[in-house]
């Protein structure tokens, strides 16, 4: 009975032509919309993949070179993205996307979107996710609110009940109309995405736990967006009211909310600005050794214990280059140091996130944002992983240069000295690997409940309404 | 076995006894007209056989079955023709005739829906265009259309004739005549004087929620049925407090 009520919610739908242009619009627009994001995305990516071909040939290009100077020349990290980014840009376009990473210091990634875009940065980017998240919702609302209220105004529901179909047959039929529909929408937005970058030359496919788990959130919000619309027409007996009450929520869902639980976060749990994070490192540093300070008093300290050790003199008669080792207890002083502040800010950035998804546990419209951007790889615990990796690699690049500064063959003073071109070539390069779907999984479990909850209420609403028609409560 | 039953019911709105105390029993072959203006309580009395409405006090049972308590299970026995017979404008005459018999789980095929479509009086050439385009009076040829589908033991007809040309309002009443001899029980509310005396059934008229009077067509002509019911329709009101039981 249910797929009754289905087929003739759908052949209703068919049948009129006003809807279905509005649907064919909406279709249209998501294909534009998904293949320009697509191409976007993969000409950025094609761009940044181009500029750490040229960053790599760069620093193999130097030939031979002191390993400390290398230091500071520094590499380039690129936060690559995966196919899914295509479809939700996320928090990307808030964060640096190329990170210089260099000896001594920690720095943040720079070009982000909104610092090119200036005023502009206000729209954030528009893309699939937005679509999906904010239109086609509202477009659910037009399609629900009006049907089973028109039904139940003109009698057709009584009629309909009479015959002998349930009332939860009736309103579960609405249900997965809308819920259809939305899954269509879905998948030519996937599929468009696929097709562009297929097109385009480039990697299409997302992998398959990403995309079932992008999928998977996609269809659980659309069900409780297409419960929540047939069970507002329920229980507010009126199409328009229904459609008001609608309005008001979606406005209040994907306007106001977030906002208001971002301004929360940021008020319960500030985070430092980026001068004040920055003039805070550098108090903490300036604390510790200083590698390039011949008088620095710790590094005396280490420079007489390595004399005695040796037994020597003087450190030109050391069996190694003191100014490597140096260089190496400056810089994991300096570790210790960003690890603190960076630990801290870390800390701040996910009792916010914690905070907000609390919140997300009341408006499912943040929760399908804030899981969509996780599966997608856009989310900041993704750009937090990013960070950690290029820091990694960071330490361990440092390292290797002052390991050959300290035990290549030079001695202590002879700056001059160079390591061969082919040390720095067998060097790796740095490869982001993206982390595991199950840490979306992880950062995120408040808005999966979240969303689990909602669809849970949205069944128990239309059952509930549903007993209330059949006993003409809510039918008359 | 009654098909219809109320037993002292009363069916208040607030304050307000919408159905008064109405005893009513209607057996299988038997046909009940009620009259009454608008307001009268009539299709109250329709909504709480259809399991819409439960009583405030008193007992209802169709086909032996509380409507209240299991209105699915009495709405299985019943055909229903509403006054404003409101179906998918979008689907044609067939289909709606289909979709609603599917909805009751009879499957027909084309033929046997428009020839149902037929005898409720409407033209074969319409029964395929799309409803959106129909009058009044031939969506409520596929109401009744959706009614004789049903070959249910009991009709509940709430103003049927509603919007129907004299031809086939009489073509409906022959067809409902013809129901009832074989068998079924039927409700029906009008306020057309003429075809309640020529259903030929027992005619009541309602007033103010209450079954004011209970006659045989056949134990007066129209004239004097008409007389009778504007005496009950300009006798002088009961105020609230009389209405409450």
């Amino acid at each position: 009975m249910t797929r009754l009520a289905l087929s003739l919610e759908l052949k209703s739908w068919i049948r009129d032509r006003r809807l279905l242009a509005l649907i064919g619009a909406l279709v249209t627009t998501l294909i534009v919309i998904t293949a320009w994001a697509t191409a976007s995305d993969i000409g950025q990516r094609e761009a940044q993949q181009a500029a750490a071909e040229q960053a790599r040939s760069q620093w193999e290009g130097r030939g031979a070179a002191n390993p400390h100077g290398m230091a500071h020349f520094g590499d380039f990290a690129f936060r690559p993205t995966g196919p899914l980014a295509r479809l939700d840009y996320g928090v990307q376009a808030r964060l640096g996307k190329v990170l210089y990473m260099e000896g001594h210091r920690q720095n943040v990634p720079l070009h982000d979107d909104a610092t090119r875009a200036g005023p502009l940065a206000r729209f954030s980017r528009l893309d699939a996710a937005f679509l999906l998240q904010v239109f086609v919702p509202l477009m659910l609302v037009f399609l629900g609110a009006t049907g089973l209220a028109a039904d139940r105004q003109s009698g057709r529901l009584k009629l309909a009940l009479v015959q002998g179909i349930s009332a939860r047959a009736v309103l579960f039929g609405h249900v997965l109309a809308l819920w259809t529909l939305a899954l269509l929408l879905l998948i030519v937005v996937i599929a468009t995405s696929m097709i562009t970058a297929a097109t385009l030359g480039t990697d299409a496919i997302p992998s398959p736990g990403r995309l079932a788990a992008f999928s998977f959130f996609y269809g659980l919000f659309f069900w409780v967006v297409s419960g929540g619309v047939v069970a507002a027409s329920v229980w507010l007996r009126s199409a328009r009211a229904a459609l008001l009450a609608l309005l008001v929520i979606w406005v209040a869902a994907t306007a106001l909310l977030p906002r208001v639980s971002s301004g929360l976060a940021d008020a319960v749990h500030p985070l430092p600005s980026q001068d004040a994070f920055s003039a805070a490192m550098q108090a903490s540093r300036a604390d510790g050794p200083d590698g390039h300070n011949p008088e620095d008093a710790e590094l005396d300290r280490l420079r007489q214990a390595m004399l005695d050790e040796h037994e020597v003199k003087n450190v030109e008669d050391l069996p190694f280059n003191f100014d490597g080792l140096a260089m190496q207890v400056d810089e994991e002083f300096g570790n210790q140091v960003w690890d603190e502040h960076f630990g801290e800010l870390r800390s701040t950035l996910y009792s916010q996130l914690n905070l907000v998804g609390l919140i997300a546990l009341l408006n499912p419209f943040q929760s399908i944002d804030h899981l969509s951007m996780a599966v997608a790889g856009t989310d900041l615990a993704h750009d937090m992983a990013f960070q950690q990796q290029a820091e990694r690699y960071r330490r361990g690049l440092v390292e290797a240069l002052n390991r050959e500064h300290a035990y290549g063959g030079s001695k202590t003073g002879d700056w001059s000295w160079e390591a061969g071109s082919e040390f720095f070539a067998a060097l790796p390069q740095f490869q982001y690997a993206a982390p595991h779907v199950e840490l979306s999984f992880r950062s995120r479990a408040l808005e999966i409940l979240g969303l689990g909850l909602w669809a849970l209420l949205m069944m128990m609403m239309i059952r509930h309404g549903a007993d209330r028609i059949e006993t003409g409560t809510l039918l008359c | 076995m009654s098909m219809f039953e109320a037993k002292s019911v009363v069916r208040r709105f607030g304050e307000i006894a919408a159905v008064d105390n109405l005893d009513l029993r209607i057996g299988p072959g038997q046909l009940f007209c009620l009259l009454g203006a608008n307001g009268a309580g009539k299709t109250t009395t329709i909504n709480l056989f259809l399991g819409f409405l439960t009583p405030s006090t008193g007992e209802i049972k169709v086909g032996g079955i509380d409507p209240a308590a299991d209105p699915r299970a009495a709405r299985k026995q019943l055909a229903y023709i509403p006054e404003n017979v409101a179906i998918y404008p979008q689907l044609s005459g067939v289909e709606n005739v289909d979709l609603f018999c599917r909805m009751g789980g009879t499957q027909l095929n084309d033929e046997e829906i428009v020839a149902l479509l037929t005898r409720a009086g409407l033209a074969t050439d319409h029964a395929k265009r799309p409803v959106g385009g129909y009058s009044k009076g031939m969506r409520q040829k596929v109401g009744l259309a959706i009614a004789y589908a049903r070959r249910s033991k009991g009709l509940l007809l709430d103003e049927p004739l509603s919007g129907l040309d004299p031809q086939a309002a009489n073509e409906f009443c022959t067809e409902l005549k013809s129901i009832c001899d074989s068998g079924a029980a039927v409700l029906m509310t009008t306020h057309d004087l003429f075809r309640a005396k020529q259903l030929g059934g027992t005619i009541g008229i309602m007033r103010a929620g209450r079954l004011v009077e209970t006659l045989r067509s056949q134990d007066l002509d129209a004239h004097e049925l008409e007389r009778l019911y504007l005496h009950h329709m300009s006798a002088p009101r009961k105020d609230a407090s009389e209405r409450r039981s």
